[in-house]
């Protein structure tokens, strides 16, 4: 099977802005064509993730760069849409049906608490199908599991703003203490305001091609999977209000992340730099859990071990997460892949890790679809 | 009237109304009719099954912002807290709201009732909602 490689890379800040989704996924596609080099034919397939934006929405994009003609594929999986696009894209490079694909995500979110179709009606009447209100009631059950206090919530905030100061990219750029996030309002025990990513814009695109035609330093896509949840876990990332009690369930993340790093071949202690989806503050700290790098239960013990910090063994969001980017739902995975591969290439500014050689990233929503990614130099 | 029609009991001691798949014995609820969610089973049959009146609270938050319509909402909006309650005797977890002004702790017991969800000019809505035992 022939390696993956990352062409190149490119994308729209996230944030709030004038601009269409069309636009800001017009400039993010143009910014990765060019790093990559190659113009119209240059690539022979399309997938654009998108959850919000709209019939065709990816062809829309193309369509005002005038580069269609390719297949041109709108992918939706929740949260995950940007990372089902990219893993369509890396299978057919693996099948060896494409030399170069063009993985997009876009979105243009609506504002304020998001309400998704996944919902049955009568479950919003009743005031049970608040997304904040799942991601409490999973922050409650890693408060008692894993020795996670409000003070390391608010401090996982603390540290990926610190680091999104210095993404130019970023929605949010103003460091913040601990005392300013819980001043902030409850939303909901025992999440505050600024402990949960603001759903926002943005565009993020990446080309990929066989590893043999890209360049010798080129990073690699080594292994990228895609999971959903198993039937009957309690709450999972599917957010069902009835479901069988199991804590030993592996979750969509964890599921996702074994095939990845079978596929890659690596293990947790292989990486140097990751990014995780931090919808909310306990969501970043769940991820370190079920993606191997500390054992159940220590999420609490890893993060007070600043093993995530910058500088730490491993730094997670050193972008500033989705706690500083916000999240648009298509795009939000292919930005952290855009942010691994600057890594990787040392290219990331003052937000830079050490050297970093194998990279991950994840996104996990619903539908309870959960992405992992693994890059490497 | 219920909030929704034949979810649970409207007489009686209140009670949430499941059902039981007749191949595998699989409580569900909401009640289930179609293919059975076991995939083990090829089930499509399913019987009426009164599921237990108490559980424990697996975890909780309150809502303290204004969901979005259709919500009901009170007028003004009032904060609520919700609760994902393992039952007795079946392995489910059902969410629900508790009972206004109930705090609540993971691993308290409690049981259902049925109040107010919402009102309009000719009907009291009710839905099932969580009160902790001996409270
Ligand atoms: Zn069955």
């Amino acid at each position: 099977m022939t390696a993956v490689a990352v062409a190149g890379v490119g994308i729209h800040p996230f944030g709030r802005f004038d601009a269409t989704v069309t636009e800001m996924g017009g400039h993010a596609v143009k910014a990765a064509l060019t790093e990559a080099g190659i113009r119209n034919g240059g690539f022979q397939a399309a997938f654009c993730g998108a959850a919000y934006a709209g019939v065709a929405a990816g062809h829309k994009v193309l369509g005002a760069l005038g580069l269609t003609g390719m297949p041109i594929l709108d992918v939706e999986a929740g949260c995950a849409s940007g990372a089902a696009a990219l893993l369509l894209g890396a299978q057919a490079i693996w099948a060896g049906q494409y030399d170069t694909v063009l993985a997009y995500g876009i979105e243009k979110m609506p504002k304020g608490i998001i309400r998704s179709s996944f919902f049955e009606p009568w479950r919003e009447e009743a005031g049970l199908a608040a997304t904040p209100s799942y991601f409490a009631l999973r922050a409650q059950r890693l408060m008692r599991e894993s020795g996670v206090t409000k003070q390391h919530l608010a401090e996982v905030v603390v540290k990926n703003r610190a680091n999104g100061a210095h993404n130019p990219d970023a929605m949010f750029r103003k460091p913040v203490t601990a005392e300013d996030v819980l001043a902030s309002r409850v939303v909901c025990e025992p999440l505050h305001l600024w402990m949960l990513c603001s759903p926002n814009e943005g565009a993020a695109a990446v080309v990929l091609r066989r590893a043999d035609l890209a360049g010798p330093g080129a990073v690699r896509l080594t292994g990228i999977a895609l999971r959903s949840h198993l039937p009957g876990a309690v709450l999972g990332e599917a957010t069902p209000m009835a479901g069988l009690v199991d804590d030993d369930f592996p979750s969509p993340t964890a599921l996702a992340a074994t095939d990845a790093y079978e596929q890659a071949g690596v293990a947790p202690a292989d990486l140097d730099v990751v990014e995780c989806q931090d919808t909310d503050a306990a969501r970043e700290l769940l991820s370190y859990e079920e993606l191997g790098l500390c054992p159940r239960g220590d999420a609490a013990k890893l993060f007070d071990e600043g093993a995530t910090q910058m500088g730490g063994r491993v730094p997670v969001n050193p972008s500033g997460g989705l706690l500083s980017k916000g999240e648009p739902l298509g795009a939000s995975a292919l930005g952290q892949v855009v942010e691994l591969v600057r890594q990787l290439r040392g290219d990331a500014g003052p937000r830079q890790v050490d050297g970093p050689r194998v990279a991950l990233a994840h996104v996990v929503g619903r539908g309870a679809n959960a992405a992992v990614s693994i890059l490497a130099r | 009237m219920p909030a929704v029609e034949g979810w649970f009991a409207m007489a009686g001691e209140p009670q949430l109304l499941g059902t039981r798949c007749t191949s595998c014995g699989t409580f569900f609820f909401p009640p289930s009719d179609g293919f059975c969610r076991n995939p083990e089973c090829q089930g499509t049959e399913f019987e009426p099954a009164p599921l237990s009146r108490r559980g424990t609270v697996w975890s909780y938050t309150d809502n303290r912002y204004q969901p979005p319509p259709p919500y009901m909402s009170p007028d003004p909006f009032e904060p609520y807290t919700i609760a994902a309650v393992e039952l007795a005797g079946e392995g489910l977890v059902v969410l629900g709201q508790m009972v206004a002004g109930e705090l609540v702790a993971i691993g308290d017991e409690v049981e259902v009732v049925l109040d107010t969800l919402f009102e309009d000019d000719s009907n009291e809505y009710v839905m099932w909602k969580w009160k902790k035992v001996g409270a």
